[in-house]
């Protein structure tokens, strides 16, 4: 199935550059957003704030084709 | 505050008072803080608190606005408090030099806090601080193109450490430059005055991510 991601801040250079910080991921069918952390190499240390079509869940959520999931790990600088 | 007439055609003379009678605090004057200070003043708060143990030091210079290169090696707070005061708003700026702990005591007129500081740690401190004297406090975080905005009143909705999840980041140099940080800030104090005032559309869990990358704003319910 196939999911759009929308990475910010620090996350956006997982994704080519061309894509701006959104991409079309192809993902297997009943894959959480732990597995699509997963697949996406996104590093585990760091807190992350997940909205899956503009909601806010967890990681344990189950995606459903055609999902809009943005990833935020929230920023610390001032 | 004979210099606030533009911003009374806004705010009704209920809203005007309750604004010019605010008292704020800021913890951190860096590149947030000294953004919000210059604000705070502008809209005419009645007095502004600056907390910070820190000295001004050359890499501040890119985003600290309220010091340049001859303040370096000074107390932060004492040279904000030095220009602020030049400007003669009427806004009373008192200085408090030393660390944020989670056991300090806080003056007993404060209102609301903003957060300005530099890393985690230090606000789940701060909002530990706020959590004990039941203050709002309004959180903004900066890296780069993106940053943060929430409020957390106590009792009331998600706490930062919530947020978070328990996961830090290795402490590091992060990325910033001035823009962003101006934008986060004046966001922050958007949002102060309008938790002062008792608006309804607060960011009370609420999530406000700002990317400069693609000027998106994106609000999302916590």
């Amino acid at each position: 199935m196939e999911v759009e991601v929308r990475l910010f801040a620090t996350l956006r250079s997982i994704l080519a550059k061309e894509d701006r910080g959104v991409g079309i991921v192809d993902i297997e069918e009943g894959s959480s957003v732990d597995d699509l952390i997963e697949y996406l190499e996104i590093p585990r240390d760091i807190p992350l704030i997940i909205m899956i079509n503009g909601q806010r869940k967890s990681e344990e959520s189950l995606l459903k084709e055609g999902d809009r999931v943005g990833i935020f790990p929230p920023v610390g600088g001032g | 505050m004979e210099f606030l007439e533009r911003q009374s055609l806004i705010f009704d003379s209920e809203e005007m008072d309750k604004i010019t009678n605010a008292t704020v605090l800021i913890g951190g004057v860096g590149g947030l803080g000294t953004h919000q200070a210059l604000e705070l003043q502008r809209v005419g708060v009645k007095k502004i608190y600056l907390i910070d143990y820190d000295r001004v030091g050359l890499s501040n210079l890119n985003r600290q606005i309220l010091y340049g290169r001859e303040d370096i090696g000074a107390p932060k707070v004492d040279k904000a408090k030095e220009l602020l005061d030049s400007f003669g708003l009427g806004t009373e700026i008192i200085t408090l030099e030393g660390k944020i702990t989670k056991s300090m005591d806080l003056p007993p007129d404060v209102d609301i806090i903003f957060d300005a500081l530099d890393n985690f740690e230090a606000r789940l401190d701060l909002e530990e601080v706020a959590t004990r004297y039941d203050l709002p406090l309004v959180h903004g975080g900066i890296e780069a193109w993106s940053g943060q905005i929430t409020t957390i009143i106590p009792g009331r909705t998600v706490t930062l450490k919530e947020l978070l999840g328990g996961r830090f980041r290795p402490k590091r140099k992060i990325p910033v430059f001035s823009p962003p940080v101006a934008i986060v800030a004046s966001l922050q104090v958007i949002e102060g005055i309008k938790v002062l005032l008792g608006q309804e559309d607060i960011l009370a869990n609420k999530l406000l991510i700002v990317d400069l990358k693609d000027y998106s704003l994106e609000k999302i319910q916590l």
